[in-house]
């Protein structure tokens, strides 16, 4: 994994509820301070969008799943523990 | 977030599927199961579950804060809808509602209308319940912007304040309101109290008739309360003014008063002061009071508080009290007839006169009077004339008493006479003879001319008895031997004494006599020279020849002279007579020689003594060079400070001084040179031992004195040669005595001198 690698995501939210509000601030707030310049992200709200949901087969929000780089990998809730997160990510060297 | 689930959700889907159907039957405990991290979940078949509200359930978590909040309170409080129906309460309403009729009761009222329950309330506090619901409603429908008041309600334990607010939720339209129940027993108590304490205040200052006063230090201003008018007498509408005030108040006591106000701002001490003031009426009054300075924030004196009490009748009484007392105390101890001291103050007085005898050393005389045949005056004439009569005699008695001495009467016609400091208990026969004599005088009562007589017995301290009861009773004793003896007489307890008594009424009713009947003559001791064994002078010598008991001794008759008083005249006759014999032999062409008479103490005393000597010189013409006054030691020390002065003046004319019997008394060098001396004349008892060393020593020891002193010195008693030769190697000046001749009637003087012209050997001394 070098610094240049491009992070993709997508967050899946239930409209503007509690847990998904807060799981977007959050994922935010990560990228802008251990992925700067190099992370896009895809918001898909289930309500809105229900069937993509389940072709994506996303059982629960807030959901998030890096799509890239490789292992895709999968992250149930808010996200507001931002070191299990980054460990998910594979991004543990960045925990200082 | 279980990141352990997590990451099986990917790997086994089927799992997930099962659980979710589980969840979906039992949707509560999703929420458990993923930590309330998860909004929404989807079964395998798509259908969500919605797990969580958006905002509408933000916004029931801001109520439910709230909530908590309202609940922290210590106020009881309510929502009412606009209907009145308690929407909910908070915690502290749970609680008030088992105990206040205004809560609604059990169940904490939900639900239920309050306005119907505060209607429907019965009983202790259904007027205020009444009262609350008009103004809830007022609220309710927006005819009172907010309502608020204070209810009492009891527990059994103690006294509850509550105040009740209203608010309404919304000021536009009647929505519902906020019902507020507070506690305010706490302030409500001070309140009460400060009320009360006011209150009571006033009316402890309207009974007592305390005056209350305020002293605006800034504006001057004088402030009384109603009171304070009533004290001082002045209209209230007229005002009052520190000047005004000063005015009332006595000039003599102003000056205190004045002082300590001033003392009470500077110092700021509470003062107390009690002055007169002329009240508006004109009348006097005693005013008690107290003043305080108050401070101000900044620490400073802005003002002077104090009372003022009519201590006027509390005055009057305390000085009629006094009087009174006064007048007990003296009822107590006096006889009620004739007002003299009666047997209790009487025997305070003996126990006194016993104490100070005992100290020093002196005797007390106890005289028991009993009158003779008082008892025929009282049977014939009445008891009124006994009284008179009885008045009578106590006047009598008091005059001839001295100012120390204590009549009493002891009661019926008894009379006791205390003499105190008593020098010869013998004298106490002078004083019970005046009294018998006093007595025994006619009294002229109602024109009608009693006469009386008394028989008096007479005990001394501490020959007769030591304590009070015990010389009263020998004082009694001896009254009935008076009046066994035939009455109008006295007799002391102790024979002796009678006999001593007797000796010296003797004396000093013959003695009076003798002036009279020229039984006093002088002899002249002669004075030698003990150079050139001339005469010198003489020494005058009383001789008192009684017609019947023959010469009787000056060492007798001197004491009872000087106690009596006769020493004054006897003193002036020897002086007299003295010198009219010195005149005689100068006449007769004899030498001039010096002329020595005694002096007592009790002639120094006398009035004019002085002029007296000096008139008596200019009479005969005698210089006052050759008259010598002998006084003794013991006389000196009496009243030095007078005698001193007498003496020193006597000698600035002229007159010698001489020290007799010198060294029998209080000798010593201090007292010689105070006292303007001339000639120190050496007592008999050390001229005997002059052959002995040691008295050979005393006199030589005494001449030097003397000569140091620039005196001369005179022997006396010299009886033998081998005297006068040891005296004259001494330096002794002049001699007298038996050796050199007796004493010697005037002639055999003149016959000693007119052999010694002869010789040349006359003395001028």
């Amino acid at each position: 994994m070098t610094n240049s690698e491009m992070f993709k995501f997508c967050l899946y939210v239930a409209d503007d509820t509690l847990n998904s509000r807060q799981a977007v601030a959050n994922l935010r707030a990560l990228c802008d301070r251990y992925l700067a310049g190099r992370h896009e992200i895809e918001l898909v709200d289930v309500f809105k969008d229900p069937d993509r949901a389940m072709d994506d087969r996303i059982f629960m929000t807030p959901t998030l799943v890096k799509l890239a780089p490789e292992p895709v990998e999968r992250i149930v809730g808010s996200l507001s523990q931002t070191n299990l997160v980054l460990q998910v990510l594979g991004l543990e060297e960045l925990v200082a | 977030m279980r990141l352990d689930r997590v990451a099986k959700f990917d790997s086994d889907q089927e799992e997930i599927a099962t659980l979710l159907q589980v969840l979906h039957e039992t949707g509560q405990r999703l929420e458990e199961l993923t930590a309330g991290e998860v909004d929404t979940a989807t079964d395998p078949e798509g259908r969500m579950l919605l797990l969580r509200g958006t905002r509408e359930q933000l916004e029931q978590e801001e109520v439910a804060r709230q909530a908590a909040i309202l609940n922290a309170l210590p106020e009881h409080i309510a929502l009412l809808d606009a209907e009145g129906i308690i929407l909910s309460v908070n915690d502290g309403w749970r609680l008030l509602a088992t105990a206040s009729s205004l809560c609604g009761g059990p169940g904490q009222g939900l639900g239920t209308n309050y306005l119907a329950v505060c209607d429907r309330a019965t009983g202790r506090g259904s007027k205020d319940a009444r009262f609350a619901a008009d103004g809830i409603r007022s609220v309710l429908n927006g005819t009172s912007p907010s309502f608020s008041f204070d209810y009492e309600w009891n527990s059994p334990d103690e006294t509850r304040w509550f105040q009740l607010t209203v608010t309404p939720l919304s000021r536009e339209r009647p929505k519902g309101a906020i019902v507020m129940h507070g506690d305010i027993s706490a302030s409500k108590r001070i309140q009460s109290d400060l009320v009360s304490l006011a209150e009571r205040l006033s009316l402890a200052t309207d009974v007592a008739k305390v005056g209350v006063w305020e002293w605006d230090l800034a504006t001057g201003l004088l402030t009384w309360d109603e009171t304070m008018y009533a004290i001082y007498g002045f209209p209230q509408i007229a005002g009052m003014s520190y000047e005004k005030w000063a005015a009332t108040v006595y000039p003599a006591d102003l000056p205190e008063v004045e002082a300590k106000l001033q003392r009470a701002i500077h110092q700021r001490s509470d003062e107390r002061a009690e002055f007169r003031i002329t009240a508006a009426d004109g009348t006097m009054r005693y005013i008690s009071a107290a003043e305080r300075a108050v401070v101000d924030r900044s620490g400073s004196v802005c003002r002077v508080i104090g009372v003022n009490i009519d201590a006027t009748e509390r005055r009057n009484a305390e000085e009629k009290l006094h009087r009174n007392q006064a007048i007990m105390t003296h009822l107590a101890e006096h006889d009620f007839l004739t007002d003299l001291p009666n047997q209790r103050l009487l025997r305070d007085r003996i126990e006194q006169a016993i104490k100070m005898g005992e100290r020093n050393r002196k005797k007390v005389a106890i005289l028991s009077l009993d009158l003779n045949g008082f008892k025929h005056i009282n049977d014939s004439l009445g008891h009124a004339m006994g009284d008179k009569l009885l008045v009578s005699i106590s006047k009598r008695l008091v005059k001839t008493a001295r100012a120390s001495d204590t009549v009493s009467r002891f009661g019926g016609d008894e009379f006791i006479v205390l003499l105190p400091q008593t020098d010869y208990p013998e004298g106490a026969s002078v004083a019970a003879s005046r009294m018998l004599e006093a007595i025994a005088a006619i009294h002229s009562i109602d024109q009608l001319e009693l006469q009386v007589t008394g028989s008096i017995g007479i005990s001394v301290y501490p020959d007769d008895g030591l304590d009070v009861e015990t010389l009263i009773k020998n004082a009694d004793a001896a009254m009935y031997d008076a009046k066994e003896k035939g009455g109008t007489n006295f007799q002391f307890f102790h024979p002796n004494m009678n006999i001593r008594a007797i000796e010296r009424q003797f004396l000093e009713q013959n003695l009076r006599r003798a002036m009279e009947r020229d039984e006093l003559s002088l002899h002249y001791q002669p004075k030698y020279d003990l150079r050139t064994r001339g005469i010198c002078g003489v020494e005058a010598l009383l001789r008192w020849s009684h017609p019947v008991r023959g010469p009787i001794s000056p060492a007798t008759f001197i004491p009872v002279a000087e106690d009596c008083g006769l020493i004054l005249q006897i003193g002036t006759w020897v002086l007299e007579e003295t010198c009219r014999q010195a005149r005689a032999w100068l006449d007769a062409g004899l030498p001039k020689i010096s002329v020595a008479v005694n002096v007592s103490g009790r002639q120094f005393q006398g009035h004019g003594f002085e002029e007296n000597v000096m008139a008596i010189l200019d009479e005969f013409r005698i210089a006052p060079e050759y008259l010598e006054l002998e006084v003794t030691e013991s006389v000196l020390m009496k009243s030095p400070e007078l005698i001193v002065l007498m003496l020193r003046s006597l000698r600035q004319k002229g007159v010698r001084i001489a020290l007799d019997d010198f060294g029998t008394g209080y000798s010593s060098l201090s007292y010689l040179r105070r006292f303007a001396i001339d000639t120190l004349k050496i007592d008999q008892s050390f001229v005997r031992q002059i052959d002995t060393p040691d008295g050979a020593s005393i006199v030589k020891a005494i001449i030097h004195l003397g000569s140091q002193l620039g005196m001369q010195i005179v022997a006396e008693g010299v009886e033998t040669e081998q005297e006068a030769t040891m005296l004259e190697s001494l330096h002794c000046d002049s001699a007298q005595g038996y050796y050199f001749s007796r004493p010697l009637p005037p002639g055999g003087v003149a016959t000693l001198l007119e052999r010694s012209v002869p010789s040349g050997a006359t003395s001028a001394s």
